[in-house]
C-alpha cells in the first residue's frame, strides 16, 4: 500500500466515525488514538522519504512527500498527538453547560478535519489541491475558535473568517494566475503539478510569475500573520480554547509559511528569485519589530503568546529570505523548536485558565508557589521560547544572527532590537505572575492527568535540541532547498 | 462575438460600482444575483465560442452554485431575517466612487505590463476582473456590517471566476469541483455565524463585533 494514503488513513477513519460518538471520554479517548495510529504510521512515512532520493507520490502525483513535506509531516502528526491527549483532560475541566454533547461532538470532528487539511496541503503537489486544503483547514479552525460561542469568541472567529476569507481569496488569484503563465508551456494538469512548476520555471513569464508571486504571498501571507494582515491573529488565539490556540500557533502558521517556501521555491528557478526573497525579509523584519513592540501593551496572557507567535514568524521568515543553507538550518531549527515550545507555552496556559478562570497579567500572582508544576512549566517554556540557553531557540536564533551577519551586515540592527524588546516584554510579564509570597486563589481541577505530561515532553525535547541539535532531521531538508529536488 | 463578451465582463464591474453605491441591503443582494447571472451568461458564450469539455463543467457547477443555491439561501436570508434596513458606508460615496476607479486604473497599468504575455482580447478582461476583485475588497472594508462582507466575499469569489474563465479555459474540473465545494461551505459556514450574530447581539452591526482591542 502507498505510505501515503497509509498514513492518511487514521485521520480519514476519525472523520467518519468520530461525528457518531456520543460518549465523551470514549470520543477523547479514539480521537488521542487515532492520532497517535497517525505519528506512528508517519514514521516510516518519513524514514522512508529521508531514505531514498526521490519522492513517494501518490494519486495521479497530486500528492507528493519529499523531504521538505517529511519534516512537516513528522512535526505536524507529533504536535497533533500531544495536543490531542492534553485535550482530553482540558475538556474534562471544562463545565458541561458551554461544551454539551453536540459541541463535543464539533469539537472532534472539525479538530480532525483541521489537521487533514493541514496534512493535505503539506502533502499537495498539486497548487489548486493546496488552496483547497488550506481553505478546508481555514474553515475547520474558524469553527473551533468560536467554540464558546460567546461574544468574544464570535467576534474573533469573524474577524478571522473574513480577513483570512480575503486572503484566500487573493492565494486563489494568484493560483490562477500562475496557472495562466503555464498554459503554453505545459499540459493542463501539468500546469498545476508543482514539480513540473518547478523544473520548467524558466520558460515562464517573469512579470506573470511575480504578480502571481505577489498574489500568493499576500493570500497565504495573510493566514502567516505577516505585519499589516495579522489582526485575526491575535484575538482568535486569545478566544479560541487552548488546544485549539496551541494548534493554529504551532501548526498553521508554519504550513502556511511553508506553502509560501513552496511558491519560493518555484521562483528561485528564475531570474525573480532574489524578488521572492526580498519580500520575505522585509515582512519578516516588519513582523518582527511590530509584534516586538506589540509585546509590551499585551496584558492578556494568551495575547502575550499570540504577539509573540508574528515576531517568530518573521524570524522564521527572515531565515527563509536570507536563503543560505545557514539561515535555513536555522530557520528549520526554529520551526521545529519554536512548534513545540509555543505548544507547551499554551498548553500551560490552557490549565492555568481552567484554575483561575483568569488570564489577565495584573490578576494573576505567584504562580509557582499555587500551582508548582503548572507555574514552573509555564516559566521555563516561556524561557525556552525566549532563546535562553539551554533551549533549542538559542541556537536557532544565534544561527540566524551569524547568517544575517555573513550576507546583510546591517540589518543585524533591526533583528536583535527586536529579540531585545521581545524579550525584556515577555520576561517582565511572566516574571511577574510567577513569583509572591501571596499567591492568587485557585480551582482544583478534577482531571489533570493529561495536562502537564504533554508540557514536560515538549521542554524536554526543545533543551534536548539545544544540547543536541537535530542536524539529521533538518540536514536533507536543507539539501532539497540548496541543491533543488 | 468577443466584443459581446467584453461587454458582459464590464457590465459585471459596473454592478460592482452599483454596489459601492448601495445603501439597502436589500438592493446589495439583487446587484449580486444579477452579477452572477452576467458571470454565467458569460461562460455560457464563452463555452460556445470554444466548446471544451471543461467549461462545460464549469458551466454546470457555477450554474448550480451560483444561480440554484445562493440566491435561494440568500433570498431565504432576507425573508427570516427581514433585512430592510439602511447601511451607510463609513466613508461618503464620491470619494468610494474616486478610489474605485483609481483601482481600475491600477489594474490596467497592471496589465499593460504583462501585454506581450497574454492576447488581445484576454488583456481587457484581465484588467477588469482584477479590478473587480479589488472592488470587492472596497465593499468589504467600508460597511461595517457583517452581511454585506459576505457580498463582498461573493463578489470577490465572482471575479476570480470570471478571471480562471478569462485567462484559461478552466481549471482540471476535479479541482474546480473542490473549489466550489469549498466555496458552499464557506457560505454555509458564514449563514451559521449570522444567525450565532444575532442571536446573540440582536443585530448585524459591526459595533457589537468590535470589543476585542489590545
Amino acid at each position: 500500500m502507498n505510505p501515503i494514503l497509509l498514513f492518511l488513513l487514521p485521520s480519514m477513519l476519525a472523520l467518519v466515525t468520530l461525528p457518531t460518538i456520543a460518549n465523551r471520554s470514549l470520543a477523547s479517548y479514539w480521537s488521542a488514538s487515532l492520532s497517535t495510529f497517525s505519528f506512528l504510521l508517519a514514521i516510516p512515512l518519513v524514514i522512508h522519504t529521508y531514505a531514498h532520493a526521490h519522492p513517494v507520490f501518490f494519486l495521479h502525483q497530486w500528492l507528493l512527500c519529499d523531504k521538505l513535506s517529511a519534516f512537516f509531516i513528522g512535526l505536524n502528526s507529533f504536535i497533533a498527538m500531544t495536543t490531542s491527549f492534553y485535550a482530553i483532560s482540558y475538556l474534562n475541566n471544562e463545565s458541561h453547560t458551554t461544551l454539551y454533547r453536540l459541541i463535543y461532538r464539533f469539537y472532534h470532528s472539525f479538530f480532525h478535519l483541521f489537521l487533514l487539511g493541514m496534512l493535505i496541503v503539506i502533502l499537495s503537489n498539486n497548487i489548486g489541491l493546496m488552496w483547497i486544503a488550506m481553505e478546508l483547514a481555514t474553515i475547520a479552525s474558524v469553527v473551533l475558535v468560536a467554540l464558546y460561542q460567546n461574544s468574544e469568541a464570535l467576534e474573533a472567529a469573524w474577524k478571522y473568517l473574513i480577513l483570512c476569507g480575503v486572503g484566500i481569496g487573493f492565494a486563489l488569484l494568484g493560483t490562477v494566475i500562475l496557472y495562466f503563465a503555464t498554459y503554453h508551456y505545459l499540459t493542463e494538469e501539468q500546469g498545476l503539478l508543482w514539480t513540473d512548476l518547478l523544473t520548467n520555471a524558466s520558460h515562464f513569464s517573469v512579470k506573470l510569475l511575480a504578480i502571481a508571486f505577489v498574489f500568493l504571498f499576500v493570500g497565504y501571507g495573510t493566514k502567516v500573520g505577516f505585519f499589516p494582515l495579522h489582526n485575526w491573529l491575535p484575538d482568535a488565539h486569545a478566544e479560541g480554547p487552548s488546544p485549539i490556540s496551541a494548534l493554529l500557533s504551532g501548526l498553521l502558521l508554519n504550513i502556511a509559511l511553508f506553502a509560501i517556501l513552496r511558491f519560493k521555491l518555484v521562483l528561485s528557478h528564475t531570474e525573480i528569485a532574489a524578488f521572492s526573497s526580498h519580500l520575505l525579509l522585509i515582512f519578516g523584519f516588519l513582523s518582527l519589530l511590530f509584534a516586538a513592540f506589540s509585546l509590551l501593551r499585551q496584558h492578556k496572557l494568551k495575547r502575550l503568546f499570540a504577539y509573540s507567535s508574528i515576531e517568530h514568524m518573521g524570524l522564521i521568515s527572515i531565515a527563509l529570505g536570507i536563503g543560505t543553507p545557514l539561515s535555513y538550518l536555522a530557520g528549520f531549527l526554529h520551526i521545529l523548536t519554536h512548534s513545540l515550545s509555543k505548544t507547551a507555552v499554551f498548553f500551560s496556559i490552557g490549565s492555568i485558565l481552567q484554575r483561575f478562570h483568569t488570564q489577565a497579567v495584573n490578576q494573576l500572582k505567584g504562580l509557582t508557589t499555587a500551582v508548582p508544576l503548572n507555574g514552573w512549566c509555564l516559566l521555563l517554556c516561556s524561557f525556552a521560547l525566549l532563546g535562553l540557553p539551554p533551549s533549542g531557540l538559542f541556537f536557532s536564533e544565534l544561527l540566524l544572527i551569524l547568517a544575517t551577519l555573513k550576507t546583510h551586515m546591517w540589518l543585524v540592527i533591526p533583528l536583535i532590537l527586536g529579540l531585545a524588546i521581545a524579550f525584556i516584554a515577555i520576561f517582565y510579564k511572566i516574571q511577574s505572575i510567577s513569583f509572591s509570597s501571596y499567591p492568587t486563589n485557585f480551582h482544583p481541577l478534577p482531571d489533570s492527568q493529561q495536562l502537564d505530561w504533554p508540557v514536560i515532553l515538549h521542554l524536554g525535547l526543545v533543551i534536548l535540541a539545544g544540547f543536541w541539535i537535530p542536524v539529521w532531521f533538518i540536514q536533507p531538508v536543507i539539501h532539497l532547498l540548496t541543491y533543488g529536488v | 462575438m468577443t466584443s459581446f463578451l467584453l461587454f458582459l465582463v464590464s457590465t459585471m464591474m459596473m454592478l460592482s460600482f452599483l454596489m459601492l453605491m448601495q445603501i439597502r441591503i436589500i438592493n446589495l443582494i439583487k446587484l449580486l444575483i444579477i452579477q452572477n447571472i452576467v458571470l454565467i451568461s458569460y461562460l455560457i458564450f464563452k463555452a460556445i465560442i470554444y466548446p471544451k469539455f471543461e467549461l462545460y463543467l464549469s458551466l454546470a457547477m457555477t450554474f448550480f452554485i451560483k444561480i440554484v443555491i445562493l440566491p435561494w439561501a440568500l433570498w431565504k436570508f432576507v425573508n427570516y431575517l427581514k433585512l430592510t434596513q439602511h447601511i451607510e458606508p463609513i466613508m461618503n460615496k464620491p470619494t468610494l466612487q474616486f478610489i474605485g476607479i483609481l483601482l481600475v486604473i491600477f489594474s490596467l497599468l497592471l496589465t499593460y505590463q504583462i501585454e506581450p504575455t497574454i492576447e488581445k482580447q484576454a488583456l481587457a478582461s484581465f484588467s477588469l476582473s482584477l479590478a473587480n476583485s479589488l472592488l470587492a475588497i472596497l465593499l468589504i472594508l467600508f460597511r461595517r456590517e457583517a452581511i454585506s462582507q459576505i457580498i463582498g466575499l461573493l463578489v470577490m469569489e465572482n471575479s476570480i471566476f470570471l478571471l480562471s474563465a478569462t485567462l484559461t479555459t478552466g481549471f482540471p474540473w476535479l479541482v474546480e469541483l473542490g473549489i466550489g465545494f469549498d466555496i458552499l461551505i464557506g457560505f454555509m459556514i458564514f449563514g451559521l455565524f449570522l444567525f450565532r450574530i444575532r442571536t446573540t447581539h440582536g443585530s448585524f452591526h459591526l459595533e457589537h463585533l468590535e470589543k476585542l482591542k489590545e
